[in-house]
């Protein structure tokens, strides 16, 4: 085992390591950054958990160039493995096309109806007890050239008063800096994160263009590459309740 | 610059003394004088016994204390002194006229071609070489002893690899050794130093597999430091500073006749240095650090001797690194690695008459290992006792009888706070495993027994052994059945050839109830050799050898309990080796090794290419002395690339906003990074002064034709690969003092 370690440990520096390529925060070319589950149409709106016999919708957000409208997303069956179980009647929905200066955000829509308590059971006796079961998903990406595959999972509970069932991280948003704020070269980005459950949190900024000093901080720098019109996106996904949030900011530096 | 500028200032001062060989002292009176001269060794001020002092027809020679009193008749009178071994030296003796005493220092001779040295040899075995700490001086950069091992045929080498990997096994199937003490490894972490500095060691044993029945629980390799078991004639002390890796120094002390003390202590300068010139904008710091201690008291007292020994080693290694997971303010993720251990031994042998004799080692060692990765780590404690003792009886000529016994006590505790690794999950992330935080600790016995015999008949030599032992960690004993032999054919060539069995039990985390199987065996080796030992003269010596080694109940990730024995591995090759004997100016040897390796995870799955196949491997290094004062050397050495596996596709989890690689897994180790080669050249310049000598080394590692890659790197979705550059070309200078 100690073998095996200390092997994971010497593969994870050059790993931890590799973004002496290319950088995942900027708009180069397409790439997803965010699927979200039973997101708030509204701010207002109140959180539902994804229940048991419900429809639970899910969100694919894309980072794309401007005209990046060949893109297609579908549905990919997920692998079969013992922690979560394959969401089996997704179907995509509508996609529609934000753009922002110097970017496009794009969003699909998919939509399923969790199995209920007796589908459960009849599908495997041990789950017709069961209070919460993670549910797994994909979809593929693809522009006729490139293809990426998208995959996550969510919780699923038997009803919205399970422990756990409401935590979420919804109403995060960036503090700094303000929307349409005129700045200088170097931006300081700031997210206002909601966490009232204190949950293990992960943080992804994007830009349209620049340099980030660190995309997964709270707080960060954003040195910008001249003068012109940016889009900043903050991502954020509660690692236990699998929710997540997306705010974007544009800016203008002389 | 200003070091460089001041050290070639005192180099060119030095050259300009060189051929004075005596001490001047003040003018004396124009008549007949009686005086006493004591003639040294120019460097180290050793009295030179047995000098001869030639003044006329007259031949004087000087006593233990290297001293002769002789009557100079005329200050025009012409004195030569010489001693095999060095310059003669001519005075006039005008220049000692007037004075009682004076001392006469001569230089080391030009280096000789006509004589080759001998080194000593050891119980023979087919795949085992041993290299005098004389001849790695000549070859190995620094001189460090343990270097060697790795221009060795059966070695297989990586860029920046510290550890050994011997025909195809990996570093933790073989065995390392100080004496009879064993050790955890044998170099440090950084500079390719050995753990042991080559003023305490005689010489280092290397055996690439098919080894006697007195070491176990290995099926890669064995390596032995020796250190030296002779007692000083005078004390001696050297100092080491080596830019920019460690500063050293070493005592050796005669307490009397029979016993003597020798100490060293070595540690880096790294961690001072880097800081302050890496450049700031990098973005990572690298800070590894290591010192290591070593004592030896020694006591030769007629048939007995005994030899304590302490040895101690730290390594420690800290990177802070630009991560795109890193959750710190800086963006970046801490990795730290320590490792330290220490062992004290108390050799004891003994001729106990009528051909018998026996050596045991009693000795207790300490380990800690840690490991930190952002917020995961892996701390390892362990405590030894262990007493391997042989007892050897030469029952005629042609027959040696070997009986060993060796029980071991250990106590090992692991803390970790880990990620659950879950090989059947394609969607596995050790960010967002579950973590494994728990403590352990495991106290185990083992003991093991040998027997060998050596039997001659003519020009056959066979050597039939058995090892039988048993660990805690598994159930049931094990045999071990070797059987080695040796038939000259003629005064030059001798025919070789060993087949045996090997085992190694697994470790305590293997086997536990908690993180393992405890139902584990030993894994098994079975290790066929056949070789043709050549000697061309007393210049020039060849090895060929063929190996076959197969590997089962390999343990390997997988089932229920984490870990199953049902892996195997075949690894089988050929070996050349070609050796010019050393000479006082010439030393250097050719070594070629091909070899293929192919593992599989059951007799289910089909064969594909180990992690540690390496075709290729050629070593050439070499060293001419071409005077008393100047020494040239070089290493060359090619290898095929390290294996690895592929990245096939990545998909993009959403979960943790990053990209999931998968691997070829159908084709494991299917891709290689491109053949390594690197040239080391380095030149030793030695000052000699009265009473000590100044050993300048100049040298630069790593010079290549177009870029040396070490590993592949991919980009953050997986979609573009690039090779990582090793080490540029690092040239170093190394400045010791022996006095």
């Amino acid at each position: 085992m100690l073998k095996e370690l200390l092997l994971v440990f010497a593969l994870a520096v050059p790993l931890a390591c590799s973004d002496s390529l290319s950088r995942q925060e900027t708009a180069d070319k397409w790439k997803p950054i965010l699927v979200t589950v039973n997101e708030l149409a509204q701010p207002t709106d109140v959180y539902q958990a994804p229940l048991f016999g419900n429809q639970v919708s899910l969100h694919l957000y894309v980072l794309a160039p401007s005209d990046s409208s060949d893109l297609t997303a579908e549905v990919q069956a997920p692998d079969q493995q013992p922690l979560t179980l394959p969401l089996q009647t997704l179907e995509m929905g509508e996609k529609t096309v934000s753009s922002y200066p110097g970017v496009d955000l794009l969003k699909f829509t998919a939509v399923a109806r969790l199995p209920s308590q007796t589908n459960l059971g009849a599908l495997d006796p041990s789950l017709a007890e069961a209070q919460l079961l993670r549910f797994r998903y994909g979809f593929l990406l693809s522009d006729g050239q490139r293809t990426v595959p998208v995959t996550g999972d969510f919780p699923a509970y038997s009803g919205a008063d399970i422990p756990g069932a409401q935590w979420n991280v919804l109403g995060s948003t960036i503090s700094s800096p303000e929307d349409q704020a005129e700045t200088g070269q170097t931006v300081t980005l700031e997210a206002d994160l909601a966490n009232p459950q204190g949950e293990a949190i992960k943080v992804g900024w994007y830009v349209s263009a620049g340099e980030l000093k660190n995309r997964r901080a709270e707080s960060t720098e954003w040195t910008l590459p001249g003068s012109g019109t940016y889009t900043a996106i903050m991502t954020v996904r509660g690692k236990q309740s699998r929710t997540a949030q997306l705010a974007v900011r544009t800016i203008k530096a002389p | 610059m200003r070091i460089l500028l001041l050290l070639i200032l005192g180099l060119t001062f030095d050259l300009t003394r060189v051929g004075q060989g005596f001490a001047e002292e003040a003018a004396g009176a124009n008549a007949p004088q009686i005086i006493e001269l004591q003639i040294l060794a120019k460097g180290t001020g050793r009295a030179l016994k047995r000098a001869e002092v030639k003044l006329g027809t007259e031949v004087f020679t000087a006593d233990p204390e290297g001293r002769v009193r002789l009557s100079l008749p005329s200050p025009e009178a012409l004195l030569e002194v010489q001693r095999a071994g060095y310059e003669a030296q001519f005075v006039q003796a005008k220049d000692l006229w007037g004075k009682d005493k004076a001392s006469i220092y001569l230089l080391p001779g030009k280096p000789d071609d006509s004589e080759v040295i001998i080194t000593g040899s050891r119980r023979p075995e087919v795949s085992r070489k041993t290299v005098s700490v004389k001849e790695t001086n000549r070859i190995a950069p620094g001189g460090d002893p343990a270097q060697v091992t790795q221009l060795l045929p059966g070695v297989q080498s990586s860029p920046g690899r510290t550890d050994v990997v011997i025909r195809g096994s990996g570093p933790n199937d073989s065995r390392y050794f100080v004496d009879d003490i064993e050790v955890p490894s044998i170099f440090h972490n950084v500079a390719n130093l050995s753990i042991v500095p080559a003023q305490q060691l005689n010489s280092v044993d290397f055996s690439s597999g098919a080894f006697g029945v007195q070491y176990g629980d290995a099926t890669g390799g064995i390596i032995v430091l020796r250190s030296v078991d002779q007692i000083p004639e005078q004390p001696r002390t050297e100092w080491v500073l080596n830019v920019p890796f460690y500063l050293g120094i070493f005592h050796e002390q005669p307490l009397s006749a029979t016993s003597s003390l020798a100490v060293s202590l070595r540690h880096s300068m790294l961690e001072a240095i880097l800081p302050k010139v890496l450049p700031k904008d990098l973005g990572a710091t690298v800070v590894p650090s290591f010192y290591d201690s070593f004592v030896r008291y020694l006591v030769k007292d007629g048939d007995i001797t005994h030899k304590l020994t302490l040895v101690s080693s730290r390594d420690g290694l800290s990177l802070l690194v630009p991560s795109a997971n890193s959750e710190r303010e800086d963006g970046r993720v801490n990795v730290e690695f320590q490792n330290y251990f220490a062992a004290v031994g108390l050799e004891r042998e003994q001729n106990l008459g009528d051909g018998w004799r026996y050596r045991s080692t009693p000795q207790f060692r300490v380990f800690r290992l840690k490991a930190n990765f952002a917020n995961d780590n892996l701390y390892l404690r362990g405590r030894t006792f262990a007493a391997p003792t042989e007892f050897t009886k030469r029952l005629d000529r042609n027959r040696s009888l070997y009986l060993g016994v060796k029980p071991e006590w250990n106590r090992v505790r692991i803390s970790a706070k880990l990620p659950v690794l879950n090989t059947s999950d394609p969607y596995f992330d050790p960010e967002d495993a579950q973590r494994l935080e728990d403590s352990r600790t495991y106290t185990y016995g083992n003991v093991s027994a040998w027997s060998a015999l050596d039997l001659g008949w003519g020009d056959l030599v066979l050597t039939p052994g058995l090892r039988v032992f048993q660990s805690q960690l598994v159930p049931g004993q094990g045999v071990d059945p070797r059987l080695q032999g040796r038939y000259a054919l003629d005064s030059e060539q001798q025919l070789k050839f060993a087949v045996g069995q090997y085992s190694i039990a697994p470790e305590p985390a293997e086997s536990s109830r908690k993180f393992g199987n405890p139902d584990l065996g030993y894994e098994k080796s079975n290790q066929y050799v056949l070789g043709l030992e050549s000697k061309w003269g007393d210049r020039w010596q060849s090895e060929v050898q063929g190996f076959y080694k197969k590997i089962y109940k390999l343990i390997v990730a997988g089932g229920p309990d984490n870990f199953q024995a049902t892996g195997s591995r075949i690894v089988y090759g050929a070996e050349a080796f070609v050796r010019r004997n050393l000479t006082e100016k010439f030393f250097g040897w050719l070594s070629y090794t091909y070899s293929k390796s192919e593992e599989r995870k059951s007799d289910a799955d089909p064969w594909y290419r180990s992690s540690f196949d390496q075709t290729h491997v050629l070593n050439l290094a070499g060293s001419y002395k071409l005077s008393a004062f100047w020494d040239l050397g070089l290493r060359f050495k090619y290898n095929t690339g390290d294996a690895y596996t592929p990245v096939e596709s990545a998909s993009y989890n959403a979960n943790l906003d990053k990209y999931s690689p998968s691997y070829d897994e159908k084709n494991p180790y299917s891709a290689r990074i491109p053949d390594f080669h690197s040239l080391d050249l380095f030149a030793t310049y030695d000052a000699f002064y009265d009473r000590f000598t100044l050993k300048y080394q100049w040298g630069i590692q790593y010079l290549s034709l177009g870029k040396r890659v070490s590993s592949v790197s991919y980009n953050y979705d997986y979609s573009q690969k690039e090779n990582v550059a090793n080490l540029p070309p690092i040239p170093y200078l190394q400045i010791s003092g022996e006095f």
